[in-house]
């Protein structure tokens, strides 16, 4: 008998047993461990309950054909779908109720990514060797929404969203084309500039951004001194200011810019609005010619400016300029340095700033920069961004462990400081803030260029109107800019209230005295709408067109009725007053006669301001044309609608309390 | 049917007489290397089968089939690794049984075509590596493919031909997985089938015209006694794949991606060698003359080589130059495939094993 056939025997029974110890390994999976707990869980949950709880172990899995995914996450996350899970630890916590989310329809993976095929924790969340489409972070989860929801989700995915508006305005789209869209108008034209700015101004501008104006959009280029000199030689090249030094009187200067309101959009010394630059330092950036130019006529500078043609006579111009001038200066500027720095512009290289222009590419946001046109991609193309393979990225010298290597992590960071990865990079920084940089990541995350089958997409949220007024309204609207402040029709800001049914709201007087001069309807309201001085003819086509077009049947409907309802009956006035302090309490929001709260808008002149119909419609439902309206709705009945109206119209004579 | 030991085959005749060997321990053990090759073509068999239940050559839907294989099929795992585990020991083994024959010279007069079709076996052994690698559709197997096409098509005239015939079109695409996949599953087990029984038959026949003096007394029965010392030595594989199965998961990449490039993108580890040797030189030279003619030679070696003396036994004094020779195509092969994997990064310039690779 030779070795190999004494041996036979031991060989065999160890073949055997390890087969034994196949069929355990297979069996015994990480899952089960889970499925364990969860029973247990399970258990416990069900204790009193007259029937044994059915639990079936083994794996689980939604297949969902349409999409191509296989999502094999519920074998581990169990609760999902049973609210008495709301309080378990994970993986077996209740998902949160968003909507319609059928799991059979929709799987998982779609919305969280991940790998769905797996079924152990480390591949099913990845980042693993051979899968790098990790979870998505919590912060970043919005990103899948739009795959389905289109693009102008605002309520329900209020990140994205944002992030959204923000690539926007922040003119990303200047330098990483998105689906071939045009860039957005972020910065001013570059033309002239030496007309325009001081030199010594222009290079502590491209130094720091934020240092004059903390609001910027404007990036930092991160130029060192010279550099910085060299691109202020480049773009200040040309004649200095023209025309005659400015002389008028800064008392009533001030006087005039303090009722103008600028602060309305304007910041001086902080306090203001968002819409324009920071002013308590003007005079040490621009010249007085060309601020008597900007303030005449902003829109002959710069056809996209969001500043308003106030009116002004040239003299009250001058006033102004002179005020500006004296007040507004940048005290804490050292003259021997501001020489310094002219000088250091005077003797840079116009040849290097020109290329150090290009290279920056300031024309993605600025236009009109002597010699330079159009340059092409500065960066890389962002239409599929968000699945953009993990091989393309470069982490540089930074050490990153394995599972941080992925695609939001490096987008992320190099959002919050595209510069950090390696020496060299030429992206500017932003400075945003870490939820200012989630909100941008999770935009670009979404940025997938895939489309999902028809019976999946739902758009929702409003769709971005293209009003656009025509006719002697449309110019009167272009002139003063109306849109940047008020909505008509879904388009404009949301400074100030949305015009879209003024016709059918105010009285005609009223609203032609208010045009003229603006008065406080919300004393809450820190923004206040500047006085334009506006033309009479102006001010007669701006009701004709409110009358006409601005109106709704809603409201207009109701002129009959009204008619009917005797609103000077001082019974029913009286009824109304007691509705209005005692059963409603609407005191403690609306002033009369400077009693009451601040909350809403002041009900004194209602008479006046207010047609009779548009106090009954809003009465019956405050939401129904301002759905963010902090009113209360009170189902008030019809009577009560009619004394309240009655006694609101009147108020300015008749109050007692 | 009654066979005389191994040993007996060669202790009559001139082989040994007088010429003392190398190796007393060495001299004339085989390893049971053809026995484990057989094995091991039998546990590839088996678990290739069971493989294919779940596997389908359908570029939509082979990678996500090895995924479900790897968590979710009973056994799925287990038998994906033991079937690579195999391939890769099968290569490695039938390479080491060649060598062992030739510098036991065992293929003198009349075994002279059994060695021809053993090396028609190893040619085929690659080819199913080659075809399976494929099937898993991964990136390793996509890029891997690309490079084998790639060197095809730089044969002269035919070449680009021959790639599109591999390829059932210009570039990787279902076609060439569906050909693969026949090949490796229908073609290469149908004929290695056949050349392995032909290989083993002619074995013991050759045996036989060596020593015409072998039929006489029977001393050794096969069944059990000689069946059974076979399966222990299968056993002793099995157990083996088993335990490799358990322990070491079979490597899987992300999935194909016809535009994201590795870097380096790198043949299959038995391939490898020969990309190296293209490395060195134009296509046709290094990927296509030097090659065949090494095939060539490795075909024609019985019939090159004549010598009367030291068959039998290791490394034997007589067949000095032969074995030195041998030893050095060994060496070179085995060292190609080394410096192919360790010291190659990026663009295929040179790296040292320990230095890091740029990303780009």
């Amino acid at each position: 008998m030779s070795f190999f056939q004494r041996i036979f025997p031991i060989l065999a029974l160890l073949s055997f047993l390890l087969l034994i110890g196949l069929v355990w390994k297979d069996y015994d999976r990480p899952y089960l461990e889970y499925q364990r707990k969860f029973k247990a869980l399970l258990d416990q949950k069900s204790t009193g309950s007259s029937k044994p709880v059915e639990f079936g172990f083994g794996y689980r899995q939604r297949w969902s054909k349409e999409l191509g995914r296989v999502d094999r996450c519920e074998t581990c996350h169990l609760g999902l779908d049973d609210p008495r899970f709301k309080d378990a630890p994970q993986p077996f916590t209740t998902h949160p109720v968003i909507a319609e989310h059928a799991y059979e329809k929709f799987g998982c993976t779609e919305c969280h990514g991940g790998q769905g095929m797996a079924t152990t924790v480390e591949d099913a969340h990845g980042p693993t060797e051979n899968w790098n489409k990790a979870l998505y972070h919590d912060n970043f989860m919005e990103n899948s929404c739009s795959l389905c929801h289109g693009e102008y989700l605002q309520a329900q995915a209020p990140v994205l969203f944002r992030g959204q508006t923000m690539f926007f305005e922040y003119g990303c789209r200047g330098c990483h084309k998105v689906d071939g869209r045009a860039r957005t108008v972020t910065g001013p034209p570059l033309d002239e500039m030496s007309k325009r700015v001081k030199s010594d101004w222009l290079y502590r501008w491209l130094m720091g951004p934020k240092d004059y104006w903390p609001q910027t959009k404007m990036p930092d280029a991160k130029f060192t001194s010279q550099e910085a000199a060299d691109v202020s030689a480049f773009l200040l090249q040309g004649p200095g200011p023209e025309g005659q030094a400015m002389s008028g009187d800064a008392g009533p200067g001030k006087t005039t810019l303090l009722e103008s309101r600028c602060t309305t959009c304007h910041t001086i010394e902080g306090k203001g609005g968002k819409t324009g630059p920071e002013l308590s330092k003007v005079a040490s950036k621009a010249y007085p010619e060309r601020l008597f130019k900007v303030v005449k006529d902003p829109h002959a500078l710069w056809s996209d400016s969001k500043m308003p043609i106030f009116g002004f006579a040239d003299k009250d111009i001058n006033d102004i300029v002179t005020f500006m001038s004296q007040e507004y200066m940048d005290l804490d500027l050292n003259e021997n340095e501001a020489a310094r720095q002219a000088q250091l512009v005077a003797s840079g290289s116009k040849e290097r700033g020109k290329e150090l222009a290009v290279k920056q590419g300031c024309v993605g946001c600025h236009s009109k920069i002597e010699g330079v046109k159009e340059i092409g991609e500065l960066g890389p193309d962002m239409s599929t961004f968000g699945v953009v393979h993990i091989s393309l990225l470069d982490f540089g010298d930074i050490k990153v462990p394995f599972k941080e290597r992925t695609v939001p992590n490096w987008i992320y960071n190099k959002i919050k400081s595209p510069r950090l990865f390696k020496e060299g990079l030429k992206m500017p920084d932003y400075y945003f803030s870490a939820e200012e940089a989630t909100a941008i990541t999770t935009y670009t995350l979404s940025l997938k260029g895939k489309e999902v089958p028809a019976s999946y997409t739902l758009p929702l949220g409003e769709r971005p109107s293209d009003y656009a007024p025509q006719g002697a309204f449309g110019k009167i609207v272009d002139k003063y800019r109306c849109l940047v402040c008020h909505k008509i029709n879904g388009k404009g800001g949301e400074v100030a209230n949305d015009l879209s049914q003024e016709g059918s709201r105010v009285q005609e007087a009223w609203i032609k005295k208010f045009m003229k001069a603006p008065d406080t309807i919300r004393p809450m309201l820190e923004e206040r709408m500047p006085p334009f001085k506006i033309l009479d003819p102006e001010n007669d086509a701006i009701f004709a067109y409110c009358r006409t077009t601005l109106v709704t049947d809603k409201v207009e409907d109701l002129t009959g009725p009204v008619d009917k309802m005797a609103l000077g009956d001082p019974q029913i006035i009286r009824d109304g007053e007691k509705l209005y302090f005692e059963k409603y309490g609407c005191n403690a929001c609306h002033q009369i006669n400077q009693k009451g709260g601040l909350v809403g808008p002041d009900l004194t002149e209602t008479g006046k301001r207010l047609r009779p119909e548009w106090v009954v419609y809003y009465l019956h439902d405050p939401k129904a044309f301002v759905k963010r309206s902090v009113e209360p709705v009170y189902a008030l009945t019809d009577k009560e609608i009619q004394a309240l109206t009655a006694f609101v119209l009147s108020s300015r004579s008749s109050v007692t309390h | 049917m009654a066979l005389h030991t191994r040993n007996e085959t060669f202790e009559n005749g001139s082989a040994t007489s007088g010429i003392p060997v190398v190796s007393k321990w060495l001299e004339d053990k085989t390893f049971g290397l053809g026995l484990i090759n057989i094995s091991l073509f039998v546990i590839l068999n088996v678990t290739g089968i069971l493989l294919m239940f779940y596997y389908a050559a359908d570029t939509d839907r082979a990678y996500q089939d090895i995924k479900d294989l790897q968590f979710v099929i009973t056994f799925g795992a287990i038998f994906r690794n033991m079937h690579r585990w195999s391939a890769y020991a099968m290569i490695a083994l039938v390479f080491l049984h060649m060598s062992r024959v030739f510098y036991m010279a065992e293929y003198r007069r009349p075994r002279q075509l059994n060695w021809v079709i053993g090396w028609v076996l190893f040619l085929c052994t690659l080819i199913a590596s080659l075809t399976g690698y494929l099937l898993p559709w991964d990136q390793k197997a996509y890029w891997g493919m690309t490079i084998m096409s790639n060197v095809m098509a730089s044969a002269p005239i035919i070449g680009e031909k021959l790639k599109y015939v591999v390829l059932g079109g210009s570039e990787i695409g279902q076609n060439a997985l569906s050909r693969a996949f026949d090949l490796h599953v229908k073609v290469m087990p149908l004929i290695m089938s056949f050349l392995i029984a032909l290989h083993v038959i002619r074995n013991r026949t050759d045996d036989l015209i060596a020593n015409p003096q072998m039929h006489g007394d029977a001393e050794v029965s096969v069944w059990p006694d000689i069946i059974c010392r076979e399966l222990s030595k299968f056993f002793i594989i099995l157990i083996i794949i088993m335990v490799a199965a358990i322990l070491f998961g079979a490597p899987l990449e992300e999935e194909a991606n016809p535009s994201v490039t590795p870097i380096p993108a790198k043949a299959p580890w038995f391939f490898l060698g020969l990309q190296e040797l293209l490395s060195w030189g134009a296509p046709f030279w290094f990927a296509i003359v030097i090659p065949n003619i090494v095939l060539l030679f490795a075909f024609l070696v019985p019939y090159i080589e004549r010598g009367q003396t030291g068959g039998g036994v290791w490394l034997h004094p007589s067949r000095r130059l032969q074995n030195i020779l041998f030893t050095a195509f060994v060496t070179v092969a085995i060292g190609l495939i080394i410096l192919g994997a360790f010291f190659r990064g990026p663009g295929w310039r040179f790296y040292w094993p320990w230095e890091s690779w740029p990303l780009h």
